[in-house]
């Protein structure tokens, strides 16, 4: 075992615990959920191609659209699932140091934004659909809604879980660690692919 | 199992904030014709943005090797292919 | 030394003793006879997979039918000959969703949804092709309309297999006793989605989510042939495990 001093650009490590660290290097969750994460991840990169080989045979019809879509709604999204991302992490680690009320309160502050998300996100397609803009309007709008469809299927699928941890948590005396992670480490892939969505839809030229 | 301490997550995320909104700054440069460069620096945020969610939120940092590795291979792959794919359009 | 006595020793259940799982058996190699017969209807006879476009013209369409009306014929009456070895398959996997310590009645969902699919699924798309193949000189329009209502139905008949994946991914999830191993479960979400992405194939006649689409066909279809992979797989594990004081029982 290593004992190496923890160097200033360590990440709030103690001394001891990065010297461990070397050691034994855990898998959050379990590997089945990685399995499935992985998977997810790879089916979204479908996606992601189908959209970019269709923004490459239509360039001035998809910028005309992306014009048409709201920057500023996709902003204020990616920072709430940022943030409930971030309550989704604090919960874990304190589901570790056998806090269950921040772990709770955690979890609970990181569902609200999710649901928030999902409002937002739900807010968004109604005053798109409101114009006129719907699913078979062009072939940028068919990849928004698709791509923003399934990504909130997951996000519903993921608050569902959320709240599974949560009870977890609240109403059983020695909460699992690894079903905490396991839950959170889904719902951070949400996080995750969302951002690549923001980039492809709201952003890229 | 080793925790990223608090106000390290709490760091990684106000930088991921940042990084959102400077993207967003940087798409909304478009109205001269450096699309591609635009598009790039875009993407590159989204890298970062999807590493650090990955290493520090799904702590793949304390991850064993494959696990780092998958990731890693994820992140490039799906990128490079998204920019080859914009930069090949005919 | 009489052989009645010698008799008598023997226990009661010794023709079951010596193959005790060989219903389960027979119906485990169902299921790699069937997905190769489907194989050989859809993909070699009728070429109904990949599925030809929802972008053809009348005279494209009416081509197809005319010019493949036999292979139509013998494909089709195949399947509706075999696709009833579906349900053994839907027989075992109860057996062994049976067996999980999670609701009962989540395996039972199981076998009701896929016997309601077993129609739109597929048999249906035979239904009206083989209709489009006995009478090819039917007019265009008629021909144009069996067509929309076969493939329509083959890709978009998402509901059911939607149900099939989340009370198999249910079950195995909460399953205690682990009869199936947990990837399997998170595995039917996957396939949960690419039935949902298969939805726009109501609306599109070509892109990647038309029936014939990147996402909606050949997305979906990869991952369904990985999932009844592992699953035939896992199935095998899961009889050969299973005890034997079970069936004796």
């Amino acid at each position: 075992m290593n004992a190496r001093e923890a160097r200033p650009g360590d990440l709030g490590i103690s001394a001891s615990r990065h010297a461990g660290r070397e050691a034994k290097r855990e898998l959050p969750g379990d590997v089945d959920v990685w399995v499935f994460v992985i998977g997810e991840m790879v089916v979204f990169a479908a996606y992601f191609a189908a959209y970019v080989v269709d923004r490459g045979r239509n360039q001035e019809l998809f910028l005309q659209s992306q014009q048409l879509l709201s920057p500023g709604l996709g902003v204020v999204n990616t920072l709430v699932l940022l943030t409930s991302s971030l309550f989704v992490a604090l919960s874990v680690r304190a589901t570790r140091t056998a806090d269950a009320r921040t772990a709770s309160q955690c979890l609970a502050l990181g569902g609200a934004c999710g649901a928030a998300f999902a409002l937002i996100k739900s807010f968004e397609w109604y005053s798109k659909l409101r114009v006129g803009l719907t699913i078979s309007t062009n072939a940028f709008f068919m990849h928004y809604y698709m791509m923003t469809g399934v990504h909130f299927f997951h996000v519903v699928l993921g608050l569902v879980l959320l709240t599974i941890l949560w009870r977890e948590i609240h109403h059983t005396d020695a909460p699992r660690a690894w079903v905490i992670e396991s839950g959170a480490c889904y719902w951070h892939a949400i996080d995750l692919l969302w951002i690549v969505i923001f980039a492809l839809l709201y952003l890229m030229r | 199992m080793p925790s990223v301490s608090r106000g390290r997550l709490t760091g990684v995320w106000a930088l991921l904030s940042i990084m959102t909104i400077a993207s967003w700054w940087t798409g909304s440069r478009s109205d001269g014709h450096a699309y591609a460069l635009v598009t790039g620096g875009v993407l590159l945020f989204a890298l970062i943005k999807s590493r650090l969610v990955i290493r520090y939120f799904m702590e793949v940092r304390f991850a064993p090797r494959w696990l780092r590795l998958t990731c890693d291979a994820w992140l490039i792959t799906v990128f490079a292919m998204i920019f080859a794919l914009y930069l090949g359009r005919p | 030394m009489t052989r009645t006595a010698t008799v008598a020793a023997r226990p009661a259940t010794d023709g079951r003793r010596l193959r005790p799982k060989l219903d389960q058996w027979i119906c485990w190699w169902s299921i790699p006879i069937f997905y190769n017969l489907f194989g050989l209807i859809f993909v070699y006879f009728t070429k109904i997979m990949p599925p030809p476009s929802p972008g053809l013209t009348q005279d494209e369409i009416v081509a197809f039918i005319r010019t493949n009306a036999t292979n139509l014929q013998i494909g089709f009456v195949l399947l509706a000959l075999t696709l009833g070895l579906a349900s053994l398959s839907s027989g075992i996997i109860v057996v062994q969703m049976r067996r999980m310590s999670s609701a009962r009645v989540l395996a039972y969902a199981y076998l009701a949804v896929l016997a309601v699919a077993a129609l739109p699924g597929c048999l249906f798309c035979g239904f009206m092709f083989v209709l489009a193949a006995f009478r090819p000189d039917r007019d265009p329009r008629i021909l144009v309309l069996l067509y929309d209502m076969g493939l329509l139905s083959f890709v978009g008949s998402l509901g059911c297999f939607v149900i099939q994946y989340l009370v198999f991914a249910i079950a195995i999830v909460l399953d205690k006793r682990a009869i199936f191993p947990k990837w399997l479960g998170y595995m039917s979400i996957w396939g949960l989605v690419t039935e949902l992405v298969a939805l726009p194939s109501w609306i599109f006649r070509g892109g990647p989510y038309a029936w014939n689409g990147a996402i909606s066909f050949w997305l979906g279809t990869a991952i369904f042939v990985v999932w009844e992979v592992c699953l035939v797989v896992s199935l095998y594990g899961a009889v050969k495990r299973q005890p034997l004081d079970e069936i004796l029982a």
